[in-house]
């Protein structure tokens, strides 16, 4: 891959997997590897970042003996997310004009020049 | 390197942040490796306990204020602050700059005992002239019956002294309330960056 995911998009990727169901911090980890190419260690601050901003909430549930750390969206949290979806669209459609500009032109795209 | 390793070096790179946020660190990782098959393998696509907690202090120092559900922007309120924290955070996280901090210390130790030491001096000799005037008048007043001339003029030094040393004196308490006026001031900046880090993390 040549690009990267950081900052910002990370936060949304990450908000975007718990909203699908809580998760503990290797098994997150772990889901959110299969699909982009993230530094095991980036995905810490993240998570705990995304918790002081009250967009993520933690519980612990016992597992075999000890407690496992749960995080889970909160309602902050979805909010933020949906922001995130309805901008990586636009971000998406701008991305596209420039880098496949060439291929629109030879397509006839009708949206020329803003 | 096994998780423990892992961990306990971390733990010596995050140091200078708050315990708070060490202890939420170790725990993440701590049940990281528990949950994790291979110890071994785990510790090493994490990748070296250095760049793992200076990512850790590079989230925390880009920190938005603490929550409050009407901030969408990032707040920097301290940000010359927290970066000049930050900075010595990273400068402590090597092993040279401890000395280095050590006699920063000492140098601002030094400043302040040269400080003391002007003012204790100052002091001491407008005491030592109120002490000297009022020798000068205790024994100048009774020195008179003896020898007028004598004893007048002794009285006439111990009243100068007197005089001088109560000038002396009150130079010394203006030196002294503007110098601690400044103390005052520069522990007030240098706290104050510390309570507004602290406030924020709660």
């Amino acid at each position: 891959m040549l690009f990267q995911i950081s900052g910002t998009l990370l936060d949304a990727c990450v908000l975007a997997e718990l909203s699908r169901g809580d998760a503990y911090g290797y098994a997150l980890t772990q889901n959110v590897k299969e699909t982009l190419e993230v530094s095991e260690s980036t995905m810490y601050p993240v998570m705990r970042r995304l918790q002081t901003e009250a967009y993520l909430d933690v519980y612990d549930a016992p597992f075999g003996g000890r407690n496992r750390r749960y995080y889970s969206i909160t309602e902050r949290g979805r909010e933020k997310l949906l922001a995130y979806a309805a901008d990586w669209e636009e971000f998406k459609l701008r991305v596209d004009k420039l880098i496949c500009k060439d291929e629109k032109k030879e397509r006839g795209a009708d949206d020329d020049g803003q | 390197m096994t998780g423990n390793e892992f961990i306990s070096q971390l733990r010596k790179y995050l140091s200078g942040l708050p315990r708070e946020e060490i202890e939420a660190a170790v725990g993440y990782f701590t049940e990281y490796f528990a949950d994790a098959e291979d110890e071994a393998a785990a510790a090493a696509s994490l990748g070296s306990p250095f760049e793992a907690a200076a990512q850790i202090i590079a989230g925390f120092g880009v920190q938005p204020a603490a929550v409050q559900p009407t901030a969408e922007t990032v707040k920097t309120r301290g940000g010359a602050g927290r970066r000049v924290w930050l900075i010595l955070l990273a400068a402590f996280a090597s092993p040279l700059a401890v000395p280095v901090a050590a006699a920063l210390v000492v140098c601002i130790l030094a400043v302040f005992l040269v400080v003391i030491a002007a003012l204790l001096s100052f002091w001491a000799a407008g005491a030592a002239l109120l002490a000297a005037g009022v020798a000068g008048i205790a024994l100048g007043i009774p020195g008179m019956f003896h020898s007028f001339a004598e004893g007048l003029f002794t009285l006439g030094c111990g009243l100068g002294f007197l005089g001088f040393g109560v000038i002396v004196c009150k130079l010394a308490l203006l030196l002294s309330r503007k110098s601690s006026a400044g103390v005052v001031k520069g522990v007030g900046t240098a706290t104050y960056w510390r309570r507004t880090k602290r406030r924020k993390d709660k």
